[in-house]
């Protein structure tokens, strides 16, 4: 049994169908990967997994529970972490406030969140550096580091990441690749979709390759690397 | 909801058009009295509504004072009358030039506002007008004026109810044309664009300042408009017929129809004018369902009754091929086309950019690189006049940019595509690329309003432009889809293609390439050297190094707010200081550089 679990998800945006029968799995400890073209249906994959938006029809489960009808809150009390697309950081608040706000469903447990704020300051060195900052105001790279930083705030057994390397220097999105492999280790598995599809099969065991919201490929992210149609595609030749 | 076949929809619309006219001429042969003053009523709603709907619909402004025109054209009309015995018709041009002036005193002060603070100040507007009203003893007090006389048709007197009811279908009929014109207009678009992204339409050329002013006066002649028909109507008019209330009344009729949308509208004026009195079996609790009858619609339209349709049937001219064509065509290459020469950028304690100086030169292409918070967007927005520079200065062929507004510099034939994509989600794609064309589109409103042969003309023009833009990108099938609906890649070329309809000299691009696979991104570097090829010069920031090196002529290298390297792309990457600050250095990079290699040279 997997960690996350899909089986013949149909998703559509008023009449337009963006998934006609998504199934992947990501088992435990896994980094894996979801490529496909702009429009393909990756951002709905992953906001369909944490409840932004709804399925047609399809199951989604987490650890063996069906998550399919739970709305995003309840899924990130499940152990599901969601670092979306643009970072989406809060902009008037302060980098620690930010992350206290990634604790919310801690409650009132005041020593723990302050144990977690520490552990993202170990993670993330250049955010403790900058806690009192406003979020608004760091550069790409920060505010990316600080929407993973969030999102691990309740330590997810699963974390979702759409495109972390977009807008970066080729330096940071390095950083972050290796950030994403360090995470792993330490216990969270990982469901990336990236348009930086050589570093994506680089750093992940297996992948899939979305095409108008079907699978159109999976398997080892070295076969899929090496696979001729992968490669025309989106690897540039 | 299914999108019926426009054919089908026209030809419903059309039958739904002859069902309530055939209605409103049968009407007075049958209905009582008091069910011809109902649909007066209704009129007069209908009226006001249009009118406050090219404020708040269009142009996206809440407006909370909207009576105040209704009743400085009621009281126009009222005193001309009875102290200086205009006729009726003869008060009509002043009292709508009253409510236009009045339009721009209230909103030249407020044009820098925003929605909460601009709803306030409206709202005080509202109340002065009324409460001058009420004060001065020209306008009556509270009493108001009385005795006003009934509107003269070849010297029949216009007073009956039947009579009436005709004059207030004639009026809804002349509002209904003027505010479809003026929808369709490139002053409509306008509206349309600052409601959807204001920072954006000022930054592609929009006068943003000058669109909203005109929201304002265009809807306050509506308003006025109406309050002539109203005082003709009753013959005498006091302060309690322009409240705060009434206001809020005209509001409700634009949101519960639905935004923008004038069929939405003039529904909306049945419920608002038509539901109390359908209630009136209710008695003491007639306020009481009507407010209850208001909640239940809202919840269960939220878009309103009748929402405003986004797509629209597109006839671009067919035979309007070729690649656009713009100023730089012609210019010799390689002149000094900018100059930018110590800029400087504060935010705060924060120097962004820091006494930085380059040239372009015309035809090439130029990349800025460096790390992220190097201050690259800041400059493009320091040159686009978004951000005003500390110190320092830019030229643009010869002309100083430091103190213009953006729309100025875009008009100069400057103009950008932005880091996250901009554009105007609700609008289709062609009238993303029309409101990009804004600073060239000459038609004169009156033409558009009157539907002159000279404004046809520039009208047919600007559509042929428009679809050679579109044919340029590639996008000329997706012409009439909503922006927001189209695929990303697509919707960073429509980005461009509304840039480049402002004929720059020079376009700046912001991350295109962002979110991109190497496909689209090999098909980006094509369009970028045909954009050049046509005469225009590029500058480029980016981060994917593929597209950098395989398109630029020059590269700039910032880092910290300061230039670190120029040179040609081959320097650039073999520069040590660039690689330490920005390329980095692992086995990343060789393993890499063959196959990237290998795609420059395509």
């Amino acid at each position: 049994m997997g960690l996350l679990t899909i089986e013949d998800l149909h998703v559509a945006y008023g009449k337009v169908e963006v998934l006609r029968g998504v199934s992947l799995e990501v088992a435990e400890g896994e980094i894996v990967a979801l490529l496909g073209a702009n429009g393909a249906g990756k951002t709905t994959t992953l906001r369909t997994i944490s409840g932004l938006v709804r399925g047609r029809q399809g199951r989604i489960l987490l650890s063996g529970a069906d998550i399919t009808r739970l709305r995003a809150h309840q899924v990130v009390a499940r152990g599901l972490g969601h670092v979306p697309e643009g970072r989406r950081i809060f902009g008037p608040l302060s980098v620690e406030e930010n992350l206290r706000l990634g604790g919310y469903l801690l409650r009132r447990d005041a020593a723990e969140v302050e144990r977690r704020i520490a552990a993202s300051y170990t993670l993330f060195p250049r955010l403790a550096e900058r806690r009192g900052q406003l979020a608004g105001t760091l550069s790409g790279g920060e505010q990316q580091m600080l929407a993973i930083a969030r999102a691990l705030m309740l330590e997810p057994r699963l974390l979702v990441l759409d495109e972390p390397s977009m807008g970066l220097a080729p330096k940071l999105v390095r950083a972050i690749f290796a950030i994403i492999q360090r995470i792993r280790t330490q216990g969270t598995s990982v469901l990336l979709v990236e348009q930086n599809a050589r570093q994506a099969l680089r750093i992940a065991d297996r992948a899939y390759v979305l095409e108008s919201g079907r699978i159109a490929l999976s398997g080892p992210a070295a076969a899929l690397a090496a696979d001729p149609r992968v490669r025309a595609a989106y690897l540039g030749g | 909801m299914a999108a019926p076949d426009p054919a089908v929809r026209a030809a419903s619309a059309r039958m739904l058009i002859v069902a309530v006219a055939a209605g409103a001429v049968v009407l007075p042969l049958v209905a009582s009295d008091y069910v011809i003053d109902v649909a007066i009523s209704i009129l007069t709603f209908d009226i006001l509504g249009l009118g406050l709907n090219i404020v708040v619909g269009y142009a996206g402004l809440l407006d909370l004072g909207y009576a105040a025109f209704f009743a400085i054209g009621a009281y126009s009309t009222a005193l001309l009358e009875t102290l200086l015995h205009f006729s009726f018709w003869e008060t009509l041009p002043p009292s709508l030039a009253f409510a236009a002036i009045s339009g721009v005193v209230i909103g030249y002060p407020t044009l820098r506002l925003r929605s909460d603070y601009l709803a306030i100040v409206t709202l005080g507007f509202g109340e002065i007008v009324r409460i001058i009203a009420t004060n001065l003893d020209i306008t009556g007090g509270p009493n108001g004026i009385y005795g006003i006389n009934p509107p003269a048709l070849f010297g029949l007197e216009l007073s009956s109810p039947k009579q009436i009811y005709g004059l207030a279908w004639v009026f809804l009929l002349f509002v209904l044309l003027f505010t479809r014109r003026l929808s369709l207009s490139r002053l409509g678009r306008a509206w349309i664009s600052i409601r959807e992204d204001e920072t954006a339409a000022e930054a592609i050329g929009v006068p943003t300042l000058r669109v909203k002013l005109l929201a304002y006066v265009m809807g306050a002649l509506v308003g006025g408009f109406g309050g002539s028909l109203f005082a003709a109507r009753f013959g005498a008019i006091d302060p309690t017929g322009f409240t705060y209330l009434q206001s809020i009344n005209f509001l409700i009729v634009v949101v519960l129809g639905g935004m923008g949308s004038t069929p939405g509208v003039l529904l909306g004026a049945v419920i608002v004018a038509g539901l109390p009195e359908a209630l009136r079996f209710l008695a003491l609790w007639r306020e009481f369902g009507f407010a209850i009858g208001l909640i239940i619609l809202m919840l269960v339209r939220p878009q309103g009754l009748w929402p405003a349709r986004v797509t629209r049937r597109v006839s671009l001219p067919e035979d309007a091929t070729g690649d656009p064509v713009f100023a730089g065509a012609s210019a010799p290459r390689g002149e000094s086309l900018l100059e930018v020469t110590d800029l400087t950028r504060d935010f705060g304690g924060v120097r962004a950019v820091s006494r930085l100086s380059f040239t372009l030169h015309r035809g090439e292409i130029l990349s800025i690189i460096g790390p992220n918070g190097a201050g690259k967007t800041t400059v493009f927005n320091c040159l686009t006049g978004v951000t005003r520079p500390s110190g320092g200065e830019i030229r643009f062929r010869g002309i100083r940019l430091r103190s213009l507004a953006p729309h100025r510099i875009v008009a100069l034939g400057l103009s950008r595509t932005f880091q996250g994509i901009r554009l105007f989600p609700h609008m289709t794609a062609y009238e993303n690329v029309l409101v990009g064309m804004d600073p060239h589109h000459r038609v004169s409103l009156l033409g558009e309003i009157f539907g002159l042969p000279s404004a046809r003309r520039d009208t047919a023009e600007h559509l042929a432009t428009c679809r050679r833009l579109l044919l340029f990108v590639g996008l000329e099938a997706a012409a009439g889809q909503r922006a927001g609906d189209l695929a990303y890649g697509d919707q960073r070329r429509l980005e461009i293609a509304r840039a480049l309809g402002a004929k720059p000299e020079v376009l700046l691009l912001d991350e295109p390439a962002a979110g991109m696979n190497p496909t689209e991104k090999a098909e980006l570097m094509t369009l970028i050297r045909r954009i050049r090829d046509l005469g225009v010069t590029v500058v480029l920031i980016e981060h994917d190094m593929m597209l950098v090196m395989g398109v630029s002529d020059r590269v700039l290298v910032m880092d910290h707010g300061t230039l670190i390297a120029s040179g040609a792309p081959a320097e650039i990457q073999r520069d040590p200081h660039v690689i330490d600050a920005y390329l980095g250095n692992d086995e990343d990079m060789a393993e890499e550089a063959p196959e990237e290699a290998a795609l420059w040279d395509s």
